[in-house]
């Protein structure tokens, strides 16, 4: 097995069985991620190709000084949000009334696989999802989200509470209990 | 209360996708790697395209030097001892040349001189108004523009010169009469003041001789440049035209791609004679290799099934595979016999030759290798399978800069280009293929006496 740096010089020289290594390595982790972006599957593909390409044309700016996973991945959700960037200026986010939910009907994420959760993630709108995904799961700030998106920092979080609302009813629904809840 | 609640949703989530995996389907890395091999084309061609416009751009600065040169070979006038401003009357009768310098209507200076049949050469200048250094600047009576310039500064000055010499009355020769002799200045012996010329030597020399002895050379030489096959398809089933007829069932549904440009080399040699004063006839014999790159997904297996054959393989009715695209490199070899004619134009030390001509291009074969050495090379000459015609024929065009190192030998660069200007392809192959090859070459000739 290579070492990580055997990798990038590989990669660098164009090495396509190290390129084929490194691509083995990071595809499964990287398709979740664009699994959570995308909206289908097929999309999610797009997003892996285009952003594999990136890295292998990108490789020879990677420095060290940053873990080689922690780069892909930074250059794939990049890849992903560039491939939302012409939806979200034809549909652009505002601010949405926030749906309001006890705090108590928290639910257990525990209870559902994989493949739910990422089709609960992709049944939310365009903006949702993707304020969802870099405020929850990529821990980005409001402010952070509001510079990458050009959105202001208060749509960021009016979308972002609208996603986890729209997703708790989600998760309550599948358990049994939206019905109770409503 | 409520900020952990928050913070324990989104903990939940992180926490759910953290390491997550999820398997993309297999065909994701052949297109990746479609892509990359794509990219690496086309970096390859922006590279042979530069190499093109280079020895376009040679083709264009050979030119200019050769007109450049040939402006300037022909323009001995601009060596007059005066210039055509400066001199407001020049006659000839019998042999005396009259030059006035006129500014503003002044009379400024007049030289004479006479031709009397006679070596003797002397001036005499009757009368000097003023003279800074005691020397007479009156060699420098114009011998260049820059000198004229000065001697219109002294315009006030007023030179008369009486010259008695045995050339010819051309007042180019004053110049180099003057250059030699002193002149007497109030019953003084003057220097004159040289004034090395503008241009260099080897272009003061007014003398128009022709290398006339050249009349038989021969020649070796070996050039390199872009290579366009030209193929007038689709790129979907370009490679086609290396290996199978348009029939070819599985052309549609393999993918194969064709780089549009490759690079060429040739070597090889030439006679040349001249059978006019300009005009050269030349022909020889050179080997030309014809290289270019493309992806296929083409395989098929050799007889024994031990071993992959790449492409060609299906022509002999072998089975084929798709398989992961493949870097292929397709190399074409041609013995090609120019019959050229030249135009001389500069005939000097350094020469500049205008050619064009025709060439017989004999097919030798047609190499495909697989660049990841997974697939065996594959070559295959004319004959029946072949989708390249025996012979096809090519124009050519180009220009040759040469210059003479010594008595029998010359140095040269010659940039051209041939085109075939029919397809090298046959008729079954589906397709027409005209190569255009631009290159740019160095030559070694040497002259029989």
């Amino acid at each position: 097995m290579q070492s990580e740096q055997e990798l990038i010089n590989g990669c660098a020289k164009g090495d396509r069985a190290l390129q084929r290594a490194l691509y083995d390595r990071y595809c499964r982790k990287m398709m979740a991620i664009c699994m959570r972006y995308a909206k289908s599957t097929p999309e999610a593909e797009d997003i892996l190709q285009e952003g594999f390409i990136k890295i292998f044309k990108s490789i020879n700016s990677f420095r060290s000084e940053a873990k080689l996973e922690t780069w892909i991945t930074r250059i794939m959700i990049n890849t992903a949000l560039n491939s939302h960037r012409q939806k979200l200026y034809m549909l652009p986010m505002v601010d949405v009334n926030d749906i309001h939910l006890q705090e108590a009907d928290g639910v257990n994420l525990s209870d559902f696989n994989l493949s739910e959760l990422i089709s609960f993630v992709q049944s939310l709108p365009d903006g949702c999802r993707i304020v969802f995904n870099l405020f929850a799961i990529e821990g980005y700030s409001h402010k952070e989200i509001a510079e990458m998106l050009t959105i202001s920092e208060g749509t960021s979080k009016s979308q972002y509470n609208r996603a986890k609302s729209l997703l708790r009813i989600k998760l309550l629904k599948e358990e049994g209990r939206y019905e109770r809840f409503k | 209360m409520k900020d952990l609640s928050r913070q324990k949703f989104e903990e939940s989530w992180r926490q759910a996708f953290d390491g997550a995996e999820v398997d993309p389907p297999v065909s994701i890395w052949s297109d990746i790697e479609l892509d990359i091999v794509h990219n690496e084309s086309d970096s390859m061609r922006k590279k042979v395209v530069f190499y093109k416009w280079l020895a376009a751009a040679s083709v264009v600065f050979v030119v200019f030097l050769g007109v450049a040169f040939y402006y300037v070979i022909n323009n001995d006038d601009t060596q007059l001892a005066v210039t055509p401003k400066a001199i407001s009357k020049v006659t000839s009768e019998d042999g005396i040349v009259q030059a006035a310098t006129n500014k503003n209507n002044e009379d400024v200076s007049a030289i004479d001189s006479k031709s009397n049949g006679t070596k003797d050469t002397k001036i005499v200048i009757k009368d000097v108004e003023k003279s800074d250094d005691g020397y007479t600047t009156l060699a420098e009576a114009g011998i260049q523009k820059e000198e004229t310039q000065i001697f219109e500064e002294k315009e006030k000055e007023s030179y008369h010169v009486n010259q008695t010499s045995s050339f010819e009355s051309e007042p180019i020769a004053l110049v180099n009469i003057m250059k030699e002799i002193p002149a007497i200045v109030h019953g003084k012996i003057v220097a004159p003041r040289l004034v090395l010329p503008a241009m260099p030597a080897v272009f003061m020399n007014s003398s128009k001789k022709n290398i006339s002895s050249e009349d038989l050379w021969a020649s070796v030489g070996f050039s390199a440049g872009s290579y366009n096959p030209g193929l007038t398809s689709s790129s979907s089933n370009a490679s086609n035209s290396f290996r199978t007829s348009a029939s070819d069932p599985l052309a549609a549904d393999s993918y194969s791609d064709h780089s549009s440009v490759g690079s060429a080399y040739s070597t090889g040699f030439a006679m040349s004679k001249r059978v006019f004063s300009r005009l050269v006839l030349q022909s020889g014999l050179n080997y030309i290799n014809q290289n270019i790159g493309y992806t296929s997904n083409f395989v098929s297996y050799s007889a024994n099934n031990q071993s992959k054959v790449s492409l060609d393989a299906y022509a002999a009715n072998q089975s084929v595979t798709i398989t992961s695209p493949y870097k292929i490199n397709s190399a074409v070899e041609v013995i090609s016999f120019p019959i050229q004619t030249g135009y001389l134009v500069i005939d000097r030390k350094i020469g500049w030759q205008l050619n064009t001509g025709v060439a017989a291009d004999f097919f030798i074969r047609n190499t495909l290798t697989d660049e990841s050495g997974n697939a065996q090379r594959l070559s295959q000459g004319t004959g029946g399978k072949s989708p390249y015609k025996a012979v096809s024929w090519a124009g050519l065009l180009g220009t040759e800069l040469s210059y003479k190192v010594a008595k029998q030998y010359r140095i040269s660069i010659v940039p051209g280009m041939r085109y075939s200007v029919n397809s090298v392809l046959k008729s079954t192959a589906g397709q027409t293929s005209n190569p255009l090859v631009m290159d740019i070459g160095f030559r070694f000739r040497y002259i029989f006496r």
